[in-house]
């Protein structure tokens, strides 16, 4: 690795777009805004992520054009990043869940009577830090990935001044999430002196007998393995899968609501990315004797089970829909485990099932929870407090189609068919199965029912419980608050929905960027 | 064609919903046209003997997922009575629903949502599309249940009911899995047969799936609270179609199971104990309604008991009694929603003499109740016929189980059938009733007089069953429904089980009507969910305080958990004590301090000692030849406490009093972490493998960045890419406080 940074690395900026145009684009608009007070005004930042955004967005389409079709997956400055399908798709839902969280947050800050470039700011700065987070081809450009994304939404997760849970919020986010940003640093040494690189795929071919460094990994077991058990707790806690799932509740909960939404999407997208990449691409070989996959993933199925379990009994006795999305996301990196299982198993075949559910599962996913949150920013109307399953009560009625939307939204989180969650969670628990991880299957299924139950209790309130039939429909109007649904939010429910049942009906749509992304993590 | 009627289907609850606008009964109308349409082309279809249609959807082609449906003479007789059946139902709701009802838009297109799922299981060829469509039954029939949704019960028994058949769905398509797995195919009508232990519990689990969706013992719990429904629903879901579903997969199940001896069994269990007690629920109901929908557990379990014994008599047999029992129990039902209606009220204590004030409704009720009872010349009493004759045509132990129970079930049958028409029609005071309606009558009549039909169409009949049952089993083809059988041992015990029957039902409507039963279990269900959903929050509340300190403790639990089996294999004879003695002194003080940090009580006092451990630190490494990296520690450490002391001014001086056993624990976990941290980096620095790379770092700091400083040239060049992403971090870090303190100073201005 020192070898090829000895000369001045060639950096093939055309390549980087994507990730330029957030990193820059949040920089230049700390710098503009302050500079031009008409930049200033309640909109134009929103309209200028959004811009920035949706830059970034489309701009991973020439990108994809080179690595996936005409130049093959590449890397760039020095091997500092990857850019292949993989890195391309993450980057793309990251950016998307930018664009969609702007487009609610806009109203929700005016609602709020907050406002302020520095809310945009952080947002454009966490997801490049997401994207370098999916796009690292070494660890400590992953762990400086980690620490852009987390500490910009520590930053949002306590920004709603007038609510203390807010700011309580923030703080826990902070104080757990450094603790386990330092055990990932520790992790990342322990690695390095294991296997003598930080880089990926260095790793990788370190780990392959005999190994350019002269090493034996056999006899460096443990030192590896501890490496890999603390880089599993990072990865584990930014994901929230149990028994570090401990922030998720409260901070989903405390963070303001359009916030949430990126966490839930765009944070645990990055960190399934991140996640998946290291283990599945360092730390997994495919048809050799000795697999070191062995040792990890008997640990991820443990987190992977208990995320199941704990998330889907806690998320059924939740009252407060907030609260409860907060252990459905649980759930989900639950099920999204079961594919990094997959995907890290010996066989190619049941790999190869295993990495294209996990896509699938993120692409899906963060749409889904991305249009679930802005339905509940919505709905929670002003000082973003009412997340309680009486505000969804009788919704059909007073908004029959934000209760649609939203149905639609909660039936895919659910797993029914034709929405998107059904063929995500198919092909997951397919990969499972494949892979002869029955009981873990068995479990997936079992939390699924449970989770289903929490779902159908909000769908139920939405659609059948109209607010007291008895006491007359005037009275009634009178008393409960009007739901009005600002543009911006309305556009991005309406995309989610889109991506929700489009994938649903026709999963084959994305057929090709999902088994392309598939392949550089477990045919490399 | 297949696809022309779903689409027809889809596009009818779209119409449905806009008409439904203009009230419920224009929703109904357009909902019933799509049905209509359907019942007419499986009749033509039926009477024109057509080869057996079918359609495919490749969903995902690469995952063998695609819709996959097949229109054999099963399908097509089942399609005849969920569209026929259906449309009746249909304009029977018409009659049922006052012009002003609510739900205009609700409930057409829920029904026939639900009669196009059903259609959809009906016309099933793949497990997967099997099980697609048995879930959307259940959700759309949950939505059915839970219409009248102004009480407490009614949503219980709706989730009651949801949470049963849904669950029973994945049961099935376990089972079903394990069935695809074995017959290596995962097309139904290609199912051959399969055997060995996982078809044992493939059986099993089909079996249980099945039950849950026919509501049989001990699953049935779901079925007498689902008859909160408006009655039109309960005239369909609960006694015509959805409960049909899990006896219709015993049928097309049983080419793949006639060598598995567990199906049999499970069938058995399942079927002889829903019978028996489905009818001693019946008796001891005086809810009409309730009467029937018992009486629907009983009649579920003689089809899953006639179904399960195999032989081509008994599918023939089955496949009768599903026909005949479609027709006289959708009838009945139709009859007490009318009674109910014109009454006010379905209580068998309260009603009497209807009689002569219904006479079209009662003569209806008599027909449909004698086909239940067996009694001909009615098609029940041929289907009933076959039955027996099936069950004398075994051999072993099943048969006298089979026989008993057959004759036992029926006996209490007849026994309920004749207290359910004399409680409602029967003597006694004359109760009032509005007029009669004649949307909720024509159907009622046309069902019950389908009955008759039957009977005297036997070879037409015939022609429409027997197919069905050929195809679940070849040998069914040589039998056929016989209308006068002659003194024969079957005809001898139908006369017997009709003359128990009736001194056991004229016995029991004799006697006054006791209080209604609670369903036993059901609250044992009811139970079981909601303490599920209480026991949720119990172990949330425990394992989800809202403590930070808590969360940090767990979290470092978990990870001592985690590594410490790696940690403990440190190689101490690597390890030295110290290079210099100095180390020595530098570690207690560094320990002393901590150690003070954590017991003193005032936060300056922590503050300082926090300090004084990073000078321990810097200390150190000022002793390993570092003095760069020191001062930058110091720097550090100071800033720290600066910060620390500054954001002291709006805190109390002393920390808050913690409780005893909470101090404990504290004081363990910190000593374990820090052994473990210790024993950590022992077993790191235990272990040296390769090559220090501090050589070939010197060298590349003098080639690459023409420094000396190798810690310098690191930073910005050889990792110059990772400074530059610090720096970003610090600019996110920067962002960041100046967003907090805007938020500070606003609070300062709204303050003041």
């Amino acid at each position: 690795m020192f070898a090829q940074a000895a000369t001045s690395p060639e950096v093939v900026w055309s390549l980087l777009w994507p990730l330029l145009f957030l990193s820059i684009g949040g920089v230049l608009l700390v710098t503009v805004t302050s500079v031009i007070p008409a930049l200033r005004r309640p909109g134009m930042p929103a309209a200028l992520t959004i811009l920035i955004g949706g830059a970034s967005f489309v701009s991973t389409i020439p990108v994809w054009r080179r690595v996936a079709d005409t130049e093959g997956p590449t890397t760039v400055v020095a091997g500092a990043m990857s850019v292949d399908a993989f890195t391309v798709v993450m980057t793309a839902i990251i950016a998307a869940s930018v664009v969609l969280t702007a487009l609610v947050l806009d109203d929700y800050l005016r609602r709020e009577g907050l406002d302020g470039p520095e809310w945009y700011v952080l947002l454009l700065m966490s997801a490049s830090g997401g994207v370098l987070m999916a796009a690292a081809d070494d660890l400590i450009v992953l762990f400086m990935g980690l620490e852009i994304l987390s500490i910009a939404v520590y930053v949002l997760a306590a920004l709603h001044l007038r609510r203390t849970d807010s700011q309580e919020a923030g703080f826990k986010y902070f104080v757990l999430g450094a603790f386990s940003s330092a055990l990932f640093l520790y992790g990342i040494a322990l690695v390095y002196g294991a296997t003598g690189s930080t880089q990926i795929d260095q790793i990788a071919a370190n780990l392959r007998l005999p190994n350019e460094a002269g090493l034996t990994p056999i006899e460096d077991a443990s030192l590896l393995l501890a490496g890999v058990a603390l880089l599993l707790v990072g990865f584990a806690f930014k994901v929230s899968a149990v028994p570090f799932h401990v922030w998720t509740p409260d901070v989903y909960q405390g963070a303001p609501t359009p916030i949430t939404g990126f966490m839930a999407s765009a944070v645990k997208v990055a960190g399934f990315a991140g996640l998946a990449r290291v283990f599945v691409i360092s730390f997994s070989e495919f048809g050799s004797g000795d697999l070191i996959q062995d040792d990890w993933r008997p640990i991820l199925a443990i987190l992977a089970g208990l995320s199941l379990v704990l998330g889907a009994f806690m998320a059924a006795g939740q009252s407060d829909v907030k609260r409860m999305l907060a252990y459905s996301s649980i759930v989900h990196a639950g099920f999204l485990l079961i594919g990094v299982h997959a995907a890290g198993h010996g066989d190619a075949g049941v790999a190869d099932a295993g990495g294209r559910a996990l896509v699938f599962y993120l692409i899906t996913y963060a749409a889904m929870v991305v249009g679930s949150f802005a339905v509940a920013t919505v709905v929670a109307g002003r000082g973003d407090a009412d997340h309680g399953v009486d505000a969804y009560r009788g919704l059909f009625r007073k908004h029959p189609a934000l209760a649609l939307m939203m149905a639609v939204l909660l039936f895919s989180q659910a797993g029914i068919p034709f929405t998107s969650g059904f063929m995500a969670k198919f092909r997951v628990l397919g990969a499972a199965v494949d892979g002869e991880a029955y009981v873990l299957a068995g479990v997936a299924m079992l939390a699924a029912v449970v989770a289903a139950l929490l779902y159908l209790r909000i769908i139920v309130a939405m659609f059948l419980d109209d607010a007291d039939d008895e006491g007359g429909d005037e009275q009634v109007a009178g008393s409960v608050r009007k739901i009005d649904v600002p543009v911006g939010a309305a556009i991005s429910i309406v995309l989610a929905v889109i991506v929700t049942i489009g994938l649903g009906v026709l999963p084959d749509l994305g057929r090709g960027v999902v088994a392309a992304a598939a392949d550089v993590l477990v045919n490399r | 064609m297949l696809w022309t009627l779903l689409i027809a289907h889809l596009a009818g609850i779209v119409v449905a919903g806009v008409a439904g606008r203009r009230g419920i009964r224009a929703g109904l109308a357009a909902a019933a046209i799509a049905p209509a349409a359907t019942a007419t082309w499986a009749i033509s279809r039926l009477v024109g003997d057509a080869d057996p249609a079918t359609a495919e959807l490749v969903w995902v082609a690469g995952l063998d997922l695609g819709v996959s449906f097949r229109l054999d003479s099963m399908a097509l007789m089942m399609t005849t009575l969920v569209s026929g059946i259906g449309t009746l139902v249909f304009v029977y709701a018409i009659g049922y629903f006052s012009a002003g009802a609510d739900g205009g838009v609700r409930f057409p297109t829920a029904l026939l949502a639900f009669s196009t799922s059903m259609l959809g299981l009906v016309w099933a060829d793949s497990v997967w599309t099997l099980f697609i469509f048995w879930e959307f039954t259940s959700i759309t029939s949950f939505l059915l249940v839970g219409h009248k949704n102004t009480s407490a019960d009614v949503l219980r028994a709706a989730r009651r009911a949801l949470m049963i058949t849904g669950a029973g769905g994945l049961v099935l398509l376990a089972g079903l899995l394990l069935v695809a797995e074995a017959a290596g195919t995962t097309t139904i009508s290609e199912l051959g047969p399969i055997t060995g232990s996982s078809a044992s519990v493939a059986a099993i689990l089909v079996m249980v799936g099945a039950a849950t969706k026919s509501a049989q013992f001990p699953f049935h719990v779901w079925l007498p609270g689902a008859m909160a429904a408006p009655t039109p629903v309960s005239a369909y879901l609960h006694s015509a179609t959805m409960v049909k579903a899990g006896v219709l997969l015993v049928a097309v199940l049983s080419p793949a199971m006639i060598d598995v001896d567990a199906w049999l069994w499970t069938g058995l269990a399942f079927g002889v104990t829903s019978m028996l007690w489905g009818a001693i629920g019946a008796l001891r109901q005086r809810d009409a309604k309730l009467i029937l929908a018992w009486g629907t557990v009983s009649q579920l379990g003689l089809l899953v008991t006639v179904l399960s014994l195999g032989s081509g008599k008994a599918l023939f047999a089955g496949i009768s009694l599903l026909f005949a029992h479609a027709l006289f129990k959708a009838a009945l039902f139709l009859v007490v929603g009318e009674v109910d209606i014109r009454t006010g009220t379905r209580d068998i204590a309260e009603l009497g003499g209807l009689a002569r004030s219904m006479p079209i409704a009662a003569a209806v009720a008599a027909l449909a109740g004698l086909s239940m009872a067996g009694v001909p010349p009615l098609l029940g009493f041929m289907a009933k016929e076959a039955a027996i004759e099936a069950g004398l045509g075994l051999s072993g132990p099943e048969r006298w189980i089979a026989l008993g129970a057959i004759t036992g079930g029926s006996v209490l049958t007849v026994a309920y059938t004749l207290r359910f028409w004399i409680g409602t029609f029967g003597p006694g005071p004359a109760t009032e009733v509005a007029p009669r309606r004649l949307a909720m009558t024509a159907p009622a009549v046309l069902l019950a007089l389908a009955g008759v039909l039957g009977y005297v169409f036997a070879g037409q009949v015939t022609d429409i069953v027997g197919p069905a049952a050929v195809e679940a089993n070849e040998k069914a083809s040589v039998y056929e429904l016989i209308r006068w059988p002659g003194l024969k041992t079957a005809f001898v015990i139908s006369i017997g089980i009709v003359a128990a029957g009736t001194a056991l039902g004229w016995f029991l409507s004799a006697r006054p009507v006791g209080a209604a039963p609670r369903t036993v279990g059901a609250d044992a269900a009811d139970e079981t969910i909601e303490a599920t959903l209480r026991f949720a929050p119990d172990i949330t509340a425990r394992v989800q305080h809202g403590s930070l300190p808590v969360y940090l403790a767990t979290m470092i639990i978990a990870v001592i958990a985690a590594t410490m089996p790696f940690f403990a294999s440190a190689e101490i004879d690597h390890l030295v004590l110290w290079d210099r003695p100095l180390q020595a002194g530098l570690v207690a003080v560094t320990i002393v301090a901590a150690a003070t940090g954590a017991v003193v009580g005032s936060r300056l006092g922590a503050t300082l000692t926090l300090g004084a451990v990073g000078i321990g630190v810097s200390g150190i490494f000022v002793v390993h030849g570092a003095p760069d990296l020191a001062l930058t520690q110091l720097v550090v450490e100071t800033v720290i406490v600066v910060g620390f002391v500054l954001g002291f001014g709006s805190l109390a001086r002393e920390f808050p009093r913690s409780s005893e056993s909470w101090q404990t624990i504290r004081l363990v976990l910190s000593v374990i972490s820090g052994i473990g941290i210790m024993s950590a980096l022992a077993f790191a620095g235990s272990r040296p493998t390769g090559t220090a790379p501090i050589e070939a770092l010197t060298d590349e700091a003098v080639d690459v960045g023409g420094g000396k400083n190798v810690v310098n040239v690191i930073l910005t060049d050889i990792r110059a890419l990772d400074t530059l992403g610090e720096v970003v971090v610090l600019a996110t870090v920067a962002v960041g406080i100046l967003a907090l303190a805007r938020v500070r100073a606003d609070e300062v201005e709204a303050a003041s």
